[in-house]
């Protein structure tokens, strides 16, 4: 192994090990926990078997395994990103709702004199 | 007619006493909505007067999302005539009575507050506003001189067609579009141009959103 695959595979197996954590704490129901599993397990074997890969790799026409798995990173952080942004503008459209409604619910308890 | 100013305020601790006390002779009420402030804004603005009623925003949402709060609260207490005005003093309170003289004269739905594009104005900010301008004029063919100023007044029944859904500085551009398309009459009067402080209000980062987002309404 490659000094490179040895970082790798400790980075994956932390992040692994953070996944189990993010469980137990209730973070990540069991399908969370099951799909972040599977993505750092896999990682980690592309990172110490990339030669296994070769045979979808020819036929993707890909030079390597590892272009594969960067190919593969980068649409899962796009999908990320993508899936991020409707959340976040959710989220965003939640808060500002209920932030304005408490803000209104005052009015009625304030005496208006001059209206 | 019940004209009701609305004041979104941001930690203006500073500014909002003196603004609510050169405002309250123009005005019958004065809704100061403090949007998220770590200031005491809201306190110092009660303590002012009676007539003015404030509301808070446990979470700063910005500057669309306050007016909005506050149009909508100037709605619910029967206001004929809303007018909307910036917490930092850059708008001076002695033209309210322009702006209703001229929404009830020249019998229009919207008055907008135009400042001179002149050296009073910082250099980034005159050519960003220019520029905002003269796009909403050719994509909307909607001929407001500024655009970006916060300084306007318009009738409780316009409000129903202007809400906007922009919670930032887009609101300004927002309201002018939903003008447009709604077809309602405007005027504009001129107004000082005041620039207080440099790293309050919007930015050149604000002004490229402006741009992003009016490109967004025109296309997609």
């Amino acid at each position: 192994m490659t000094s490179i695959q040895i970082i790798a595979s400790i980075f994956g197996l932390i992040m692994v090990y953070l996944s189990f954590l993010h469980y137990k704490r209730h973070e990540f129901n069991r399908y969370q926990f099951v799909i972040w599993e599977i993505l750092w397990f896999g990682f980690i074997i592309v990172t110490i078997l990339p030669d296994r890969f070769n045979v979808i790799t020819e036929r993707l026409g890909i030079a390597r395994a590892f272009d594969l798995f960067a190919i593969g990173a980068f649409v899962m952080v796009l999908s990320l990103s993508f899936h991020n942004y409707l959340l976040i503008t959710r989220l965003e459209k939640r808060l500002e709702n209920k932030v304005r409604q408490k803000a209104l619910s005052e009015l009625s308890s304030i005496k208006v004199k001059h209206l | 007619m019940s004209v009701t100013v609305i004041i979104p305020a941001h930690n203006e601790a500073k500014n909002i006493e003196k603004v609510i006390k050169s405002t309250l002779p123009h005005t019958d009420s004065i809704i100061v909505v403090d949007d998220g402030s770590t200031d005491d804004t809201l306190e110092k603005a009660l303590q002012t007067d009676t007539k003015v009623i404030g509301l808070r925003h446990e979470v700063n949402l910005g500057k669309g999302a306050a007016l909005k709060t506050g149009c909508d609260a100037a709605r619910k207490l029967g206001a004929d005539i809303m007018v909307c005005m910036d917490a930092d003093g850059q708008h001076k309170p002695e033209n309210i009575p322009h702006f209703i003289r001229t929404l009830e004269e020249k019998n229009v739905h919207v008055v907008f507050g135009t400042r001179q594009f002149n050296s009073n104005m910082p250099v980034i900010m005159l050519l960003g506003n220019r520029l905002l301008s003269k796009t909403i004029q050719k994509l909307f063919r909607v001929f407001v001189r500024d655009t970006q100023s916060g300084f306007r007044a318009f009738t409780s029944e316009a409000y129903e067609m202007l809400r906007w859904k922009s919670s930032g500085y887009e609101v300004e551009t927002e309201m002018i579009i939903r003008m447009g398309e709604n077809k309602l009459k405007f005027a504009e009067i001129d107004i000082d141009t005041i620039y207080l402080d440099e790293y309050k209000g919007t930015t050149a980062i604000d002004g490229m959103k402006i741009l992003v987002q009016i490109l967004k309404w025109k296309f997609l």
